[in-house]
């Protein structure tokens, strides 16, 4: 699975990328743990963030693939 | 409608939108730099866009909001990297039959953008 980190989110893990390796379908809520557990600071994004595939929000309640490109989308502030 | 999207580094400059015979209307939107965020005085503010994601939404946000408010063409140009105090982050032109649903469609918008566009003010230049 291929995460896309942006803005407070790239800061913190300082990658713009990543790949995660990923066995099967997984929750929102296990991403997130494994991300946070890889990136211990993420937490404090968790619950302001949302996550986005192939330029759509996701519910919290979607299921991912492992072939997933998943964007890590923290509280925009454009215009 | 027609719908233009341009997410760029460079400088915006307004330029004409193309005239059309139904045109009584044409509304623009120009968002600039202010000199201070958070009190603090500022030079420039750094803008990060998640590029295509961005584009799809405001193009997905526009068509939403053009059956209520219907408008014959929108340009958005958004800038992203370092804007200098002053100068454009965002300018908006909305061509309609009439003033109101191009002012509607240009409010409502913008408050769509401010919440699900991913683009980000992501640090400030002092």
């Amino acid at each position: 699975m291929t995460i896309l980190y942006f803005a407070q989110a790239r800061r913190i893990t300082g990658l713009p990328q990543e790949t995660i390796a990923v066995t099967g379908p997984l929750s929102t809520y296990d991403l997130w743990d494994m991300l946070i557990n890889r990136h211990p600071e993420l937490a404090t994004l968790r619950g302001s963030s949302r996550l986005a595939r192939n330029d759509e929000f996701i519910p919290s309640d979607a299921t991912l693939s492992p072939d997933d490109e998943i964007a890590i989308i923290p509280p925009v502030s454009g215009g | 409608m027609k719908i233009e999207i341009l997410i760029s580094e460079a400088v915006i400059t307004p330029s004409a939108i193309a005239a059309h015979p139904e045109v009584g209307a044409l509304a623009e939107f120009t968002g600039t730099v202010r000199g201070s965020e958070n009190d603090q005085p500022i030079a420039a503010l750094v803008y990060e866009a998640y590029q295509p994601m961005a584009e799809t939404v405001m193009r997905r946000l526009l068509t939403e909001l053009s059956t209520e408010h219907p408008c014959i063409a929108v340009r958005v140009q958004h800038r992203v990297g370092i804007i200098r105090v002053g100068e454009t982050a965002i300018h908006i032109a909305v061509l309609a039959k009439h003033r109101a649903p191009a002012f509607a469609l240009l409010t409502a918008f913008m408050d769509r953008l401010k919440q699900d566009v991913p683009i980000w003010k992501t640090d400030t230049v002092s």
